[in-house]
């Protein structure tokens, strides 16, 4: 084991070990969720405000256990790429904003429009042949 | 009930009965009394979308939800669930609309492949009853399918994506526009499909349901229909069934009939014949179903946008050929759920298909009765080698199938735990040696009793029950009366 290796463990051991001590008691779930999306998409203009209005909305019907682990996940500095979690959040967070009605176009600021809900908005899937029709021959 | 006794006595409401029922009823005089005992209740669609909404319904208790109904079986393998709908339509309730038909060569497995058992009946004595349950579904798909069809469908094709696009320029006629009962046009009383890809549930009412049918089956003032009635046995007289017990509010009723037929599920279906003491020694054995696995496909450079509807297209390229002799055919599904890449620039530049694999009938896997009369005992053992060699398979040669995309790399999911077609209790066959039923769904002993569905499938196939379930039923009642 090279040094720089046992620091990366030993780091993230204490990291680990002082998890439930520090970081829970500051950290909430709405900061976590947050700092989640902006985290992951540090590339895109977000309207910070809908992505604070989304952390709420979405934390409705979610279990607590649910909003500890995104908690956790924070503090454990994830990403969507290694946590099916973090990737279902920032998911259903850029399906609730008008990111794909704009046809992924990354230079736009992206609008919070609502928690994505085919009952309560119907024929939104945004990848559809409403938003795509084909092209005339 | 209004009646001592009716000249047929149909258990449950669902598909297989449904079909049944409006093929009896054109056949039937003026005068013809029809019961219908329905275990569970009506809960309108529209009280459906409520719910879903998170509105209040009073309708939302009356019948077991999908959870419950696990309570309504006891499964000695519980970790395998086995997923149906209880109450007025059945299953049509939860189904997702996909309407392929089988293959020719499904029919005859063991001649060709020398796997399982040939059907008693062949894909051309289904063909007219394919049709008539098509036109009575409103079904959409494609001008060419590769299983032969006399008529066109009666809705244009759902919209294809890009990469759907280019895999029927490669295939041809081996991959298609998926035929469904999610409408494409709006007709019959249906909206058409948005691809909300919600579909159990469909939001906008655009698939096909027992309730939305416009068949004018349970409006004919023959048919009496019956809720909150549980039919648990039958009385057996000298190879005739005289009567149906059943249990309604508490109470202990019977109903006569002179022809009695059972529209439950494969599980209840053979549930029903064992309590009954039908001797037959394949009732109750060789339950099943398909498996089905999602993968995942990485683009490079290729969006995948555009198709019209939840499942755009079904691939046959690993259906049918010899390797069925070894393991089982699979059925493509192209799906189309608002399905992301986390990366950037690449959102879409990904396609996900549900592979679909037949099973063989294994008699490891079968319904027995409990010690509640209500409540059948579910055995599985699991998947045949057979259906799993057909997995490796696919994992090994998918890459070669999708050789005309730009794939980055392909993930594959675990199997789900299940496809909610459950197949094979009462199995169609020449012989009472081989099956229970014969070719019109008749009891091969009690010549009076149809025992409709699924699982009187023979062989399994990748291809989704419903319409093949219903065919069979317009077929039975055509043949039989």
């Amino acid at each position: 084991m090279n040094r720089r290796l046992f620091l990366k463990l030993t780091g993230a051991g204490a990291a680990l070990a002082a998890l439930p001590g520090m970081g829970f008691m500051y950290t909430s779930y709405s900061k976590a969720a947050r700092g989640l999306i902006l985290q992951e998409l540090d590339y895109l203009a977000l309207d910070i405000k809908g992505v604070e209005r989304f952390v709420q909305d979405y934390a409705k019907g979610k279990s607590d256990n649910y909003l500890l682990k995104v908690r956790g996940l924070y503090l454990l500095r994830s990403s969507a790429s290694k946590s099916k979690v973090v990737e279902e959040l920032v998911k259903d967070y850029l399906l609730a904003t008008d990111f794909f009605r704009n046809r992924m176009d990354e230079s736009k600021p992206v609008m919070y429009l609502g928690l994505y809900d085919p009952y309560k908005t119907p024929c939104a899937n945004p990848f559809s042949s409403v938003y795509y029709p084909p092209l005339a021959t | 009930m209004k009646n001592a006794t009716y000249d047929l006595v149909m258990v449950g409401s669902s598909f297989a009965a449904t079909f049944f029922l409006k093929k009896y009823l054109s056949k039937a005089p003026r005068t013809a009394k029809v019961l219908v005992l329905e275990r569970g209740f009506l809960f309108p669609h529209a009280e459906r979308v409520k719910e879903r909404r998170g509105e209040e319904t009073p309708y939302a208790k009356l019948n077991p939800d999908w959870h419950q109904t696990q309570e309504t079986i006891e499964n000695l393998t519980p970790e395998k669930r086995w997923i149906y709908t209880l109450g007025f339509g059945g299953s049509s309730n939860c189904w997702f609309g996909c309407t392929p038909r089988f293959l020719p060569n499904d029919f005859r497995m063991k001649t060709l492949y020398g796997v399982g058992n040939d059907w008693p009946l062949q894909y051309e004595d289904l063909e007219p009853y394919y049709t008539e349950t098509e036109e009575m579904m409103s079904i959409s798909g494609p001008e060419t399918t590769p299983f032969p069809k006399t008529s066109a469908y009666p809705q244009p094709p759902h919209l294809f994506t890009d990469v759907d696009r280019l895999l029927q320029k490669r295939y041809q006629n081996q991959y298609i526009n998926q035929p469904t009962a999610r409408a494409r046009v709006a007709a019959n009383g249906r909206n058409a499909c948005c691809a909300s890809a919600v579909c159990s549930i469909c939001p906008v009412n655009a698939k096909f349901t027992i309730e939305n049918s416009n068949m004018g089956v349970y409006e004919d003032p023959r048919v009496e229909l019956v809720f909150g009635a549980q039919v648990y046995s039958l009385e057996l007289e000298r190879d005739i069934v005289r009567k149906v017990f059943f249990r309604q509010e508490g109470k202990e009723l019977s109903a006569s009939g002179e022809v009695v037929a059972l529209g439950a599920n494969s599980i209840f279906n053979a549930h029903i014949l064992l309590n009954a003491g039908d001797k037959n020694p394949s009732t109750g054995k060789g339950l099943g179903e398909q498996i089905g696995l999602d993968a995942r496909v990485y683009l490079k450079d290729l969006k995948n946008l555009g198709g019209s509807t939840w499942v755009n297209a079904n691939g046959y390229m690993l259906y049918d050929g010899d390797h069925r002799r070894d393991y089982a055919a699979c059925l493509m599904e192209s799906s189309n759920h608002p399905f992301i890449r986390m990366e950037k620039g690449k959102w879409r530049d990904i396609a996900s298909f549900r592979m679909v694999f037949e099973d063989l009938p294994d008699p490891q896997n079968y319904v027995a009765p409990s010690d509640d009369i209500l409540k059948p005992r579910v055995n599985y053992a699991g998947p045949t080698a057979y259906a799993l060699k057909g997995i490796e398979n696919m994992k090994q040669n998918l890459h070669k199938v999708l050789d005309c995309l730009p794939v980055e790399r392909i993930e594959f999911d675990e199997p789900h735990n299940s496809e909610a077609h459950i197949l094979g209790t009462t199995r169609m066959s020449a012989s009472p040696a081989e099956g229970v039923v014969d070719k019109y769904l008749l009891h091969h002993q009690y010549r009076n009793l149809f025992v409709l569905g699924s699982g009187a499938f023979t062989t399994f196939t990748p291809a989704n029950p419903t319409l093949t379930l219903s065919a069979l039923s317009l077929y039975a009642a055509d043949k039989s009366f």
